[in-house]
């Protein structure tokens, strides 16, 4: 498995290696000179001066050959272009890109790019997670981040405490999957009863995360 | 230029536009100094408030500082009604990224990019679909046209 990582500031430095630990072949990709040199005495040959956003760059990556291509640079105008090309130019089977601003998570699934990562996204959300327990978190993301793998815990004023699944009117684009009660892991059924405290990890569209929120916790969940 | 009778020529004389453009460099405020005096309706994006410096004094266009690839941005230049973007930013990757968001996401009817590197061009010309201006390649053809004493260059 051949890996073509573009950025080489924090992230792609730490996946660089942390993915050559793992035993792939991997490339890192930067146009910052004095950056590739001072990688080069760490990493050796692995780490390459390009640009990664240029057919000429990633063409001397290697990326007709490539498995993978993770666009982790911090401009998300790079990150685009990047999997741009390594999906349609250079026929790489998989594309990553990193999203810097959350405000560009639209456009770029929207247009197509592959699988996106969102740092800042997944952080709002973890503080969101803790600060407001009555939230739900986004474990993962997935299918150009339509579906997600949703989490959320029951305070014990939630209206469907003490109901059973089939009981509850989900909504028709919402799967209750898992149930983390204590150190037990359910496996959602129609008789399984929920309970104060339960963790619920559920599988839903992006659009259909509101209305599952609001059935589990109620519509006054947020504000209060 | 200096003329500031709107043109009333060609296809009509209601043929005035909704034009935005991105990148208010050499090309982008002296592209948008003309399309205003002759009629067109201009708004020009740049991150630097100081490169509408660059425009003429007469200018009366919208001049909005941010960068073109945010939506909101796009939206208060008015986005939504324009009917040609031109993305003129230094940067290759940002003007492909405005092109395909004015293109794709907001259905504008006309979308022209610059591109400076001659195979990316090809590349979003040919597979995503972009009209682009490929300053390197006129250049150069003008330049050839030059050496083997051509008289009429491409201009």
């Amino acid at each position: 498995m051949y890996i073509i990582i573009v950025g080489a500031g924090q992230v792609g430095y730490y996946l660089t290696k942390t993915l050559l630990d793992e035993g792939y072949e991997v490339t890192l990709v930067d146009w910052n000179y004095d950056r590739v040199q001072l990688l080069e005495q760490e990493l050796g040959e692995v780490v390459i001066y390009a640009s990664g956003s240029s057919i000429t760059g990633l063409e001397k990556a290697g990326c007709s050959r490539a498995d993978v291509i993770v666009a982790v640079t911090g401009d998300d105008e790079d990150n685009l272009v990047i999997s741009q090309l390594g999906k349609r130019y250079f026929q790489v089977p998989k594309a990553i890109a990193r999203i810097n601003n959350p405000k560009n998570e639209n456009i770029f699934n929207e247009l197509g790019i592959g699988t996106t990562i969102s740092g800042t996204t997944s952080i709002v959300d973890a503080i969101e997670g803790y600060v407001a327990k009555k939230k739900i978190s986004t474990l993962l993301t997935f299918d150009h981040n339509e579906m997600a793998l949703v989490e959320l815990e029951l305070p014990e004023e939630a209206p469907v405490v003490n109901r059973r699944i089939s009981e509850i009117a989900l909504p028709y684009e919402c799967l209750i999957a898992l149930i983390l009660r204590g150190r037990d892991v359910l496996f959602a059924k129609g008789d399984t009863l929920l309970q104060a405290n339960d963790l619920i990890i559920a599988i839903s569209t992006q659009s259909g995360r509101e209305n599952l929120r609001e059935v589990l916790l109620g519509k006054t969940g947020e504000g209060q | 230029m200096g003329n500031k009778k709107p043109v009333t020529e060609g296809k009509g004389a209601n043929n005035i536009m909704k034009v935005i453009i991105v990148g208010c460099g050499r090309a982008g405020s002296l592209l948008a100094t003309e399309l205003m005096e002759v009629g067109h309706e201009v708004a020009i994006i740049d991150r630097n408030p100081l490169a509408f410096d660059k425009l003429s004094g007469e200018f009366q266009g919208n001049m909005l500082v941010g960068t073109g690839i945010d939506e909101e941005v796009l939206v208060n230049a008015g986005i939504r009604e324009a009917e040609v973007v031109f993305s003129l930013a230094k940067g290759d990757n940002t003007n492909i990224m405005v092109g395909q968001i004015a293109k794709f996401l907001f259905k504008v009817p006309r979308v022209m990019v610059r591109i400076v590197d001659p195979r990316m061009r090809r590349f979003y010309e040919e597979e995503i679909g972009l009209s682009c201006y490929c300053q390197t390649e006129i250049s150069v053809n003008f330049y050839k046209n030059f050496l083997t004493g051509g008289s009429q260059p491409c201009i």
